[in-house]
């Protein structure tokens, strides 16, 4: 079962939790896998924007990104939800279920492809809190946790 | 907090000495009294001031003002200037809200003729002004006339029908900072910026109708045309999706040099690139294509209240003399002249949340403003008062000619949601204070609330007496319109 906005972090958990920052707002979160983790950051995201249990996953927008190997799982988290926030502003729409994959080539490159599920804004039923600017690379991390049943515990930080 | 050495210089400047092991190459000055230093240290805001002085070609400090917070990558209240040819350009040290910054129109309206029709006023400026989550403005605008926006500015918006011809004099770099380049502006960026010129945004942005209820300085407020009972307009808002896809795209690109590899800068949000570099140059080509674009929103966003007041008042916004006292950016970076050694010499001056102050008869202010210094805008929160200060010869010599934004917070926004009911905060902001709160969120109103902010007089008093600006002017909220 998803936990959402507690205020309490909970690793055993999958799930995220809205975290304290004094001037902008993130997302702690603890995942099975490295796809779900991208999923439920994404969750996490859409959840300071808008009532995210109000948005019905009526149209499915396919999508694929990719990151050097500099850049990493993290960056490519930092991407992922960029994109997701470019679709929000340019199609006007709320999401609120995503299914990525997540592969690895020979040159280390990462590769992400996503179906996500959202609808159109309707600003009166959707309940809009807060436009999210940008996910930062402040206190960034995404890692696979061993000492937690190897489950990948991440942090992310956003500017409002 | 990791342990540093603090000096106090003066009662309101506080300086951690440079220490190499911390990776330091330079000192930090802070500007505080007890409280706002006791602040900072305990968000471990210090830390960031180090980071900052860790920068490449950094240059005298990095330097925080006295409305520093916890950022993401420089503090918020940040300034640090950077070598032309060793230095650096970081997207970090700007922020993803390029450009942000604030306008203040005045009127020859009395606030208290307006008293009784408050209410109504605020619902037809609330209906003229695209606002809050996902919003467009009412322009939208081609690619190619993207380019001219970003290469033309205001005085590209001037002659496509949008203010009047001396509005740009009262505007930093006159509504259009040179090197913009639109080549350099990723598509991404564009498409999220082309339908949103003229939209307030969301979070803390703000249009207020004030009341000038203070006058410190009766000459410079006479030179800005304010005086006590005066009806204001101000507008806080910035580059919108434009300037944040600008600063993503930007600290991906500088992250995957061989420069950064070989940084080793702890934080990845402070990742930068030498200026003269090709990744330095595109940023910065970028960057002011962002700029321009946020103060031609300010500038649509200003039109549009012009054109509600002639609807409401029945006369001419330039007969209500709705003329623009100024509009200046607080996240920016500039290639400006600075006094350093006794030699002029350029540098790269980076504002995170701060605000240029340059002084009487420094080059690029205002003819009209030459005497007095440059107006300097500092909002407060809904509840309380915003006040306009001047520039000084003494920011000019000790802070790189900069000095506060705001207020900065003292709850975070959960916390400020926790403790505080969007909907009973703006029952109690009219009952007890008769302003007029018109919202897009009840949750995001809690989080802007008066409580959730510092108190911006003590921030503004501790600048004016540290010598980096000079009080002229307190303005109080009547109506406010948060996106």
């Amino acid at each position: 079962m998803k936990k959402e906005k507690t205020e309490k972090a909970d690793t055993d958990t999958e799930g995220f939790v809205i975290i304290e920052h004094p001037a902008d707002t993130g997302i702690s979160l603890t995942a099975e896998s490295l796809e779900k983790a991208f999923e439920i950051a994404a969750e996490g995201m859409f959840s300071i924007i808008c009532s995210i249990k109000k948005v019905k996953p009526q149209k499915q927008i396919r999508m694929r990104i990719s990151s050097s190997p500099e850049m990493g799982v993290e960056g490519l988290l930092v991407a992922w939800l960029e994109k997701l926030i470019y679709l929000h502003e340019i199609k006007k729409m709320l999401f609120s279920k995503f299914d990525v994959a997540i592969k690895e080539n020979k040159s280390k490159k990462i590769k992400l492809s996503a179906n996500v599920y959202g609808e159109k804004i309707k600003p009166s039923f959707h309940e809009l809190y807060l436009a999210v600017k940008a996910p930062t690379y402040h206190k960034l991390s995404l890692k696979k946790d061993f000492a937690n049943k190897g489950r990948w515990t991440g942090m992310v930080i956003f500017d409002v | 907090m990791a342990d540093y050495k603090i000096k106090r210089l003066s009662e309101y400047k506080w300086e951690i000495e440079k220490d190499t092991t911390k990776g330091m190459r330079v000192p930090g000055i802070i500007y505080a009294d007890d409280i706002l230093f006791e602040h900072a240290r305990s968000e471990n805001t210090i830390d960031q001031v180090v980071n900052v002085a860790g920068l490449p070609g950094i240059i005298n400090a990095s330097y925080a003002m006295p409305d520093i917070h916890f950022g993401y990558g420089f503090p918020i209240g940040g300034v640090a200037a950077f070598g032309i040819e060793d230095g650096v350009i970081s997207p970090g040290g700007v922020g993803f809200d390029i450009s942000c910054g604030v306008r203040l129109l005045r009127t020859n309206i009395e606030a208290s003729s307006i008293k009784n029709k408050l209410e109504d006023i605020m619902y037809k400026l609330n209906g003229a002004i695209p606002k809050g989550v996902g919003s467009k403005g009412r322009i939208k605008l081609s690619k190619h006339e993207m380019h001219k926006l970003f290469t033309g500015g205001v005085p590209w918006a001037i002659k496509s029908g949008y203010g009047w011809e001396e509005d740009s004099v009262c505007i930093e770099e006159n509504g259009c900072m040179e090197g913009a380049n639109p080549d350099y502006v990723s598509r991404e960026a564009c498409e999220r910026g082309n339908d949103q010129v003229g939209s307030l945004g969301s979070g803390n942005h703000f249009l207020e109708l004030q009341k000038v209820s203070k006058i410190y300085d009766g000459r410079a407020a006479d030179v800005m045309g304010l005086y006590e009972g005066q009806l204001t307009v101000m507008i806080h808002s910035g580059s919108r999706g434009l300037g944040h896809q600008v600063c993503g795209d930007y600290l991906k690109v500088m992250q995957q040099t061989p420069f950064w590899r070989n940084a080793s800068i702890a934080d990845r949000q402070l990742a930068c690139a030498p200026l003269n570099s090709s990744e330095g140059k595109r940023y910065f080509g970028a960057m002011v294509c962002a700029v321009n674009y946020a103060m031609v929103n300010r500038h649509c966003l200003a039109h549009w209240v012009r054109l509600a007041f002639e609807s409401i008042f029945g006369s001419s916004a330039k007969k209500l003399d709705m003329s623009l006292v100024y509009d200046v950016s607080h996240n920016i970076a500039k290639i400006e002249t600075h006094r350093i050694n006794g030699a002029d010499c350029k540098v790269c001056v980076h504002r995170k949340g701060a605000t240029r102050a340059f002084g009487p008869e420094s080059a690029g202010i205002p003819e009209v403003y030459k005497d007095i210094g440059q107006p300097v805008i500092i909002p407060g929160d809904m509840g309380r008062y915003s006040f306009i200060m001047t520039g000084t010869q003494r920011a000019m010599q000790e802070s790189f000619g900069s000095t506060c934004h705001g207020a900065g917070r003292i709850l975070s926004r959960t916390q400020a949601k926790k403790q505080i009911d969007g909907s009973e905060l703006q029952k109690q902001l009219l009952k007890d204070k008769g302003i007029v709160v018109l919202a897009q969120s009840l949750s995001g109103l809690a989080e802007e609330a008066p409580a959730a902010y510092k108190d911006v007089s003590k921030v503004v008093e501790v600048a004016h007496n540290a010598g980096l600006s000079k009080k002229v002017v307190m303005l109080e909220p009547l109506g406010v319109i948060k996106g």
